[in-house]
């Protein structure tokens, strides 16, 4: 089976976040109210958490020295890493990349640990006090595999969000970065190679930073140092013991009385290897 | 009868004991969460379980010697002093003659120690360090993002890996010699797991110093 990704193209986002408030209906996430002081931005709310797996942000980009503000948009979700972190340092095995392509966490094998919180390069695992377990979007699963879009993507009015196999949105994104490259020098195509390459294909007409997604996204030095302490600590529990065991044999036949003779001659008498040296020299004078 | 000399006493044990238990077990828990080898043997529940096993058993392990302090202050300063004390020539020669010793005793003669041998002393320094760390970053990790800063969370988790792998290799040298396996050392396990006494004869070559003192003196000397 071809894996599969979805497309976002920021030129064409209205930031009317249907794909927000559709995400959260059909995974049945609550959507409290909250009331938190105007930062000047209508981005809301302030940022993910376990019950927001998308989250529409509003960046504000400074154009034409200036004169002009653009409105850039970024879709804030899980980027279904082929190389995911959270995968990786899980020690619950929770995390699946599954065929079509999405990295999927199965809630009743978390153990709550945060880990994947940490390790997550942008910032998306959220960890939930009351059920004390990690949460995130999920692609879908239950929708993708009975062949119906994800629910962000079904509700977008304009098409900024598609849906379909990863080759050809990465095509479809080349081809729109191609089209708005005259007016927009900037605009990259995002996912096709960070973290080993996306299941989140993004049109970013301003630029990565401008959309809010970091520029090289990577895994954190501590996974990373992580990952070679585990055979460090083995190597070294191994070594320590093979120089036990060695030590172990060097030791056989060891006599204390022997030793004490050493520290305390005039208690245990004078030590035998000592006396033997005397003898020999003694033998030498002889003949 | 030969004589036996008083060495540590039930407090010392009884916190040695249950120190011994905790961290053999917070050992194999975290051991669990840290080799990914290790994840597939058990289930999701186990792991949850072992995390709030290692929370308590955490707090246990820091409390002991913090509670022996606190019952009997001496033995903090005893401790630190003992770890902290300036280092005599015999300290010196001892650390120079261990790793031949360890290879060849029978040939390579120790010079007389006191109560704590130097290189137990530097394990002990270690020890409390690796301690001081696992809680400081076992804490942080307790408390959790978002109450702490995500770099805080992983710089945690790196420090308790470290400790993690420092102390794995120091309990293997400390059982090796500790439990006595070491055939200079055999019998030591009686030290601490057993009736805390030493003979005459074991305490001078192990202590040669503290036994001469302790055989003068005659205090905490008895004939068995």
């Amino acid at each position: 089976m071809a894996e599969s990704a979805i497309y976002y193209d920021a030129s064409k986002c209205t930031g009317c976040k249907g794909c927000q408030i559709n995400c959260k209906q059909w995974n049945q996430l609550p959507a409290p109210f909250e009331q938190s002081p105007w930062t000047g931005s209508y981005e809301s709310p302030a940022s993910n958490s376990d019950t927001t797996w998308l989250r529409i942000t509003f960046n504000e980009e400074s154009l034409d020295d200036g004169d002009k503000v653009g409105w850039c948009f970024g879709r804030n979700a899980c980027q279904h890493c082929t190389d995911a972190a959270c995968a990786k340092v899980c020690p619950a095995n929770a995390y699946t990349h599954t065929a079509e392509g999405a990295v999927a966490l199965d809630s009743d094998k978390c153990i709550g640990c945060h880990f994947c919180a940490g390790a997550c390069p942008f910032d998306i695992p959220h960890y939930n006090a009351v059920d004390e377990k990690a949460h995130k979007c999920w692609m879908c699963q239950d929708r993708i595999r009975n062949g119906i879009r994800p629910a962000c993507v079904t509700t977008c009015p304009t098409g900024a969000l598609q849906f379909g196999e990863r080759d050809d949105m990465l095509a479809m994104a080349k081809d729109r970065v191609a089209q708005i490259k005259p007016i927009r020098p900037d605009a990259v195509v995002y996912g096709e190679n960070e973290m080993g390459g996306l299941h989140v294909v993004q049109v970013l007409p301003y630029g990565a930073e401008a959309h809010g997604m970091p520029i090289s996204p990577r895994e954190n030095i501590v996974n990373t140092t992580e990952r070679l302490l585990r055979p460090l600590t083995l190597f070294g529990v191994l070594g320590v013991s093979a120089v036990a065991i060695a030590s172990f044999i060097g030791g056989r036949h060891f006599s204390q009385a022997e030793a004490l003779k050493h520290a305390y001659p005039e208690d245990y008498g004078r030590p035998s290897d000592v006396v033997v040296d005397e003898i020999i020299v003694e033998e030498g004078r002889d003949a | 009868m030969a004589q036996y000399i008083k060495r540590h006493d039930a407090l010392a044990r009884l916190n040695h004991w249950v120190f011994a238990i905790c961290g053999m077990l917070l050992g194999i828990g975290g051991a669990f969460m840290f080799f990914p080898f290790l994840h597939d043997l058990v289930s999701p529940e186990f792991l949850r379980g072992q995390m709030i096993l290692h929370r308590i058993l955490g707090g246990i392990f820091v409390a002991i010697p913090i509670i022996s302090w606190i019952i009997r202050p001496s033995n903090f300063v005893h401790t630190f002093k003992n770890i902290f004390s300036k280092w005599t020539s015999d300290d010196l020669e001892f650390m120079k003659k261990f790793l031949p010793y360890l290879f060849n005793p029978k040939k390579v003669h120790m010079p007389k120690q006191d109560f704590i041998k130097s290189g137990q002393r530097i394990s002990d320094a270690v020890m409390y360090l690796l301690i001081f760390v696992f809680m400081i970053t076992g804490v942080l990790m307790w408390i959790d993002m978002p109450r702490i800063p995500e770099w805080l969370f992983n710089l945690s988790r790196l420090g308790h890996d470290l400790a993690f792998f420092g102390w794995a290799c120091l309990m293997v040298i400390h059982l090796y010699l500790g439990a006595g396996i070491f055939q200079p050392y055999r019998g030591s396990a009686r030290f601490m797991f057993g009736d805390g006494y030493a003979s005459a004869e074991d305490a001078k070559y192990h202590w040669g110093h503290w036994a001469d003192q302790e055989l003068a003196t005659g205090e905490n000397v008895k004939e068995m």
